[in-house]
């Protein structure tokens, strides 16, 4: 079993025991809300309860068939078999970065709407990631950048009379 | 009848209905290519567009732009596995992997043909059997509907292959999911952390958005670059062999819609899922569905096309609508005048079968767009996809919060796009997850109804005589295959040691065997 096999196994137990102990939860979380009402009518934390115990059971049952290799042995997909690079020869180490990195982005993408507004932060958004991630032509990403900007605002704002928010610059 | 569908053409065909039908479905389409925007979303923020028309001249319009919606959403959910609405998801299983293979144009085309024959079938019907299914639908109660329900959970079963165990567990948590807010039975806030957002529960068009858009480019940065897909022109062109695989797809699939469309609630998405999963048990390719099956594309779009018509059967005449869009459509019958009802099809039979006639004009219009189209939106696959993945997040985004105009739908996207990403990572299937979040609200619902009517006893579902019938569907639904198999002496154990294991439909597949 190579690092990476490993490394997926670990992450695969760690997710189904998440959903065993969200499952937990939401039992208890159901027994609180009540499972019938004064007049024995199913009440409102019948369906969590019962979704919580099914899901609790359910992951426990993953988790532990993952623990003990009784799932098929599967031994992770083909992307973590080994270090393949894509087309523009990326390795599989800086394709996970790049995710990462895409995902912070995107988070601090959405937490500028609040000062540059929707279409500024989002654009910019698409600017940095083709420029800086994907190494695309300045010119080109920016071209692209701001036409995306100008027909979302074309079909949101003017079409659909969606009011996106603008933040502190009113943009 | 004759006399009334003739009135009902002659009211279509003119030239302003005609060309409102027109504008109505162009708008229609480009609204559902939009991430987020579905057709009742479409419709309802088109309305006062409508308002300076004659009724049904303005209804064709919003008609129009339903089926418009519907395609468009089909066309995102082939090209980019971001399905506009619910009943979208089931098109992305099959529709996502033909694009990959090369196979988009063929994967479009079928949708509009089976969408076309869903709505020939369903005027027809619509026609001949409005009436009695409408009184048929009122001996639907909670009993029923809670029934129904079961037997859409039981086509879970269909989506999780060899891992039934994950696809269940899946199903499991979107109807947690779907516990949160408000609940049904007396008003407790449930789950949601004094978060007045919250209160409506967990909005699931922001979370498909999440789960398919999000969580796939996630999942394909992970994957690495790979060639744009370059197809030859034949395979973009649907053959005579896909439209002959699909022709029971499309039969059985319309069928089946336009008994779920007919009864108040089920609506769409059971009937596409519902259709697939009866498609896959029935086809003879049935393993070879989730890996990109023309079936599995043919049999869900006719069934949504076809519930989306019959849906207008309780809205017309029991003035309770059929679904989400036709819920909005029926606010825009108020604002007109109009007092849908038993007697609606007497006292206006122009505004009524000219409606009808406009469903079956507005799908020939759609097929007369969108087939010879529908290579050209192929070609779209063609551009690097460093350049379109954060067009498809910037899009993703602006539609998750033009939904309704609220920030937190921006952020249920993100994290379910991060629960998406996690959930391609380790091959759990996310259909089951949509179908337990839609279907999951409806149940506790009817579940709740149910319990009322029965004064506590729910016990009651199993004593009437159709609710019963539906839950031995199901029954038969889950068990029936392995029933078959045991009675032929066939077994139904586990694979033979070294035999390939099922792949859950729609779990992610090789990159290179997927990539052209």
């Amino acid at each position: 079993m190579t690092a990476a096999v490993r490394t997926a196994r670990a992450g695969e137990v760690a997710v189904f025991a998440g959903l065993t102990l969200l499952g937990a939860g939401a039992f208890l979380g159901g027994l609180r809300y009540g499972l019938f009402t004064d007049n024995d009518r199913i009440g409102p934390g019948m369906m969590p309860a019962v979704a919580g115990a099914l899901l609790c059971a359910l992951g426990a049952v993953l988790t532990f068939r993952c623990l003990t290799g009784s799932d098929g042995g599967n031994e992770g997909t083909s992307r973590d078999q080994g270090d393949g690079v894509d087309i523009l020869g990326r390795t599989q180490a800086e394709r996970i970065r790049h995710l990462w990195i895409v995902f912070c982005l995107l988070l601090l993408a959405i937490l500028a709407v609040a000062v540059l507004g929707f279409l500024v932060a989002f654009g910019a958004f698409v600017l940095v990631v083709s420029v800086y991630v994907e190494r695309r032509g300045a010119i080109t990403s920016l071209a692209i950048a701001v036409g995306a900007c100008v027909v979302i605002y074309l079909v949101f704002e003017l079409f659909l009379h969606v009011p996106l928010p603008t933040g502190l610059l009113g943009v | 009848m004759v006399d009334n569908i003739l009135l009902g053409f002659q009211t279509a065909l003119s030239p302003e209905n005609l060309l409102l039908c027109f504008i109505g479905v162009f708008v229609g389409t480009v609204i559902g290519l939009l991430p987020g925007l579905g057709s009742s979303t479409g419709v309802a923020v088109l309305i006062p567009l409508t308002l300076a028309f004659e009724p049904v001249s303005a209804l064709i319009m919003l008609a129009g732009i339903y089926y418009g919606a519907q395609y468009g959403g089909t066309i995102t959910s082939v090209l980019i596995s971001t399905p506009g609405e619910a009943a979208s998801v089931v098109t992305t299983l099959d529709g996502y992997q033909m694009a990959r293979q090369g196979r988009a144009g063929p994967a479009l085309a079928i949708a509009a043909i089976g969408s076309f024959v869903a709505a020939i079938i369903s005027l027809v019907l619509l026609g001949l059997v409005a009436p009695p299914m409408a009184h048929f639908a009122l001996h639907f109660g909670p009993p029923e509907n809670m029934a129904v329900m079961v037997l859409g959970f039981a086509t879970i079963i269909s989506f999780s292959g060899e891992s039934k165990l994950k696809g269940l567990t899946m199903a499991v948590l979107g109807v947690l999911i779907a516990t949160v807010g408000v609940d049904p039975a007396g008003g407790t806030a449930r789950f949601t952390f004094d978060s007045v957002s919250m209160l409506s529960g967990i909005p699931y068009v922001q979370v498909m958005i999440g789960l398919f858009a999000v969580g796939e480019v996630m999942y394909q940065i992970r994957e690495g670059a790979a060639a744009p897909i370059h197809a030859r022109f034949k395979d973009m062109v649907i053959s005579r062999a896909d439209i002959s695989r699909s022709k029971g797809a499309i039969l059985r699939g319309s069928g089946l819609g336009f008994l779920l469309g007919c009864l108040p609630g089920a609506g769409s998405t059971l009937a596409s899922f519902l259709a697939y999963g009866v498609e896959k048990r029935v086809s003879k390719r049935g393993d070879e569905f989730g890996s990109g099956a023309i079936e599995g594309v043919a049999a869900p779009e006719s069934a949504n096309n076809a519930a989306a018509n019959a849906n207008f059967i309780p809205t017309l005449t029991l003035g309770i609508p059929g679904g989400a869009t036709t819920a909005v459509l029926l606010g825009a019958f108020t604002i007109y005048g109009i007092q849908p009802g038993p007697l609606l099809f007497n006292q206006q039979p122009a505004l009524v079968w000219g409606l009808l006639a406009s469903f079956f004009i507005g799908n020939v219009l759609l097929l007369i767009m969108n087939l010879p189209m529908a290579p050209v939106f192929a070609q779209m696959l063609r551009i690097p996809y460093g350049y379109m993945y954060p067009l498809i997040l910037f899009t993703s985004f602006v539609g998750a919060y033009a939904i309704d105009n609220n920030f937190f739908g921006v952020w249920i996207v993100f994290v379910f796009g991060l629960v998406g990403y996690v959930m391609k990572r380790f091959d759990l299937p996310m259909a089951p997850l949509v179908l337990g979040l839609v279907i999951g609200a409806l149940f506790e619902k009817a579940l709740v109804q149910t319990s009322a009517m029965g004064d506590g006893n729910v016990g009651i579902v199993f004593t009437r005589p159709i609710s019963l019938t539906v839950l031995l569907l199901a029954a038969l639904f889950v068990f029936g295959p392995t029933l078959v198999k045991r009675l032929r002496g066939g077994g139904g154990g586990p694979p033979a040691p070294g035999a390939p294991p099922e792949k859950p439909v729609g779990a992610p597949t090789d990159p290179e065997e997927s990539r052209v």
